[in-house]
């Protein structure tokens, strides 16, 4: 299989730093760390998992069923975006 | 043979199995930090301490046969205590013997280095979903519990005494999109997340375990 290349938009790169700097997150968490909507952010990080960049686990419950995280192919992309910009308690190291 | 001379004979490598824990635990503990009590709730968690004792076993019987030691507990003591060591070092058995299909063996050193590599990333991601999931769940019994309104009063109280401008700006921000959110079980939770950001940890623990809701 040749290697793609995927084009991303800021909005994209911003949600896979995102998880890359907390490892593994649901998307209302998203939401909050990135200052939007979860209504907009659920279906952007549905598409990211579509296209290989992120991967599902279930959680238990109705509420937020899925946690995300990146796949090998989403780490790379997520690594050119700068990490560390936003404030939190939840910010870890990457390289950890 | 006794039950008692059985359990001379195998207490040593019980031994250096026990003890090759120690450095295997003292690197999960560097790696993971704090998050150890999540990656120990992982099977791949369990499966590195396994290759470690089982690791720490196979080289005690190798140094046993390739230097001709006695099977002593004292030997099994350092070896268990010092296998990655003793693995990593270039005075070792492993590098030192020349032998036609060296090739092979650095091959086959790399593909345990690979699985140990795997196992690492499994439990660190295993790590990772639990933490998130923790996250979740708190977030969702505190909404539950007092609502966003309540939460939010609380929160913003916190961020007003942050000392950092660019933090108080952030909170700020994230809190009045989290109010914003039309659906009330997701604006509940959000400002729930927010204040897992900002709200110490003993707090947290006391809303939740708090009887009345939270004043607004």
């Amino acid at each position: 299989m040749g290697e793609r290349i995927l084009r991303l938009n800021a909005k994209d790169q911003e949600l896979l730093g995102q998880v890359l700097e907390l490892g593994a997150a649901t998307a209302i968490e998203v939401a909050v760390k990135t200052l939007r909507q979860p209504d907009e952010v659920r279906p952007e990080l549905e598409r990211l998992h579509q296209s290989g960049l992120l991967k599902v686990r279930r959680r238990k419950g109705d509420y937020e069923p899925n946690i995300y995280l990146l796949t090998a192919e989403g780490k790379q992309y997520a690594a050119q975006v700068k990490v560390g910009s936003q404030p939190g308690r939840a910010r870890r190291r990457v390289d950890e | 043979m006794s039950t008692s001379q059985v359990f001379t004979a195998l207490a040593p490598y019980l031994l250096a199995a026990l003890l090759a824990l120690i450095p295997a635990l003292v690197e999960v503990l560097r790696t993971f930090g704090r998050r150890v009590g999540f990656v120990l709730h992982s099977g791949a968690g369990w499966a590195i301490l396994a290759i470690n004792a089982v690791t720490g076993l196979l080289t005690y019987a190798a140094v046993k046969w390739f230097f001709g030691v006695s099977n002593d507990l004292v030997t099994a003591a350092i070896v268990g205590l010092t296998f990655p060591t003793l693995l990593r070092s270039p005075l070792t058995f492993i590098s030192g013997v020349e032998t036609p299909d060296a090739e092979f063996k650095e091959s086959a050193l790399h593909v345990l280095a690979d699985l140990y590599d795997q196992l690492l990333r499994l439990a660190r991601e295993d790590a990772d979903t639990r933490q998130a999931n923790e996250r979740a769940e708190i977030a969702v019994r505190l909404a539950q519990k007092h609502g966003a309104d309540a939460l939010g009063h609380q929160v913003r109280w916190r961020i007003n005494a942050l000392g950092d401008v660019a933090m108080q700006t952030h909170y700020q921000q994230a809190l009045e999109q989290a109010l914003a959110i039309a659906n009330e079980r997701d604006r509940g939770v959000a400002v729930a997340m927010v204040a897992l950001d900002v709200v110490p940890r003993p707090t947290i623990r006391e809303w939740l375990r708090r009887r009345q809701p939270l004043e607004e």
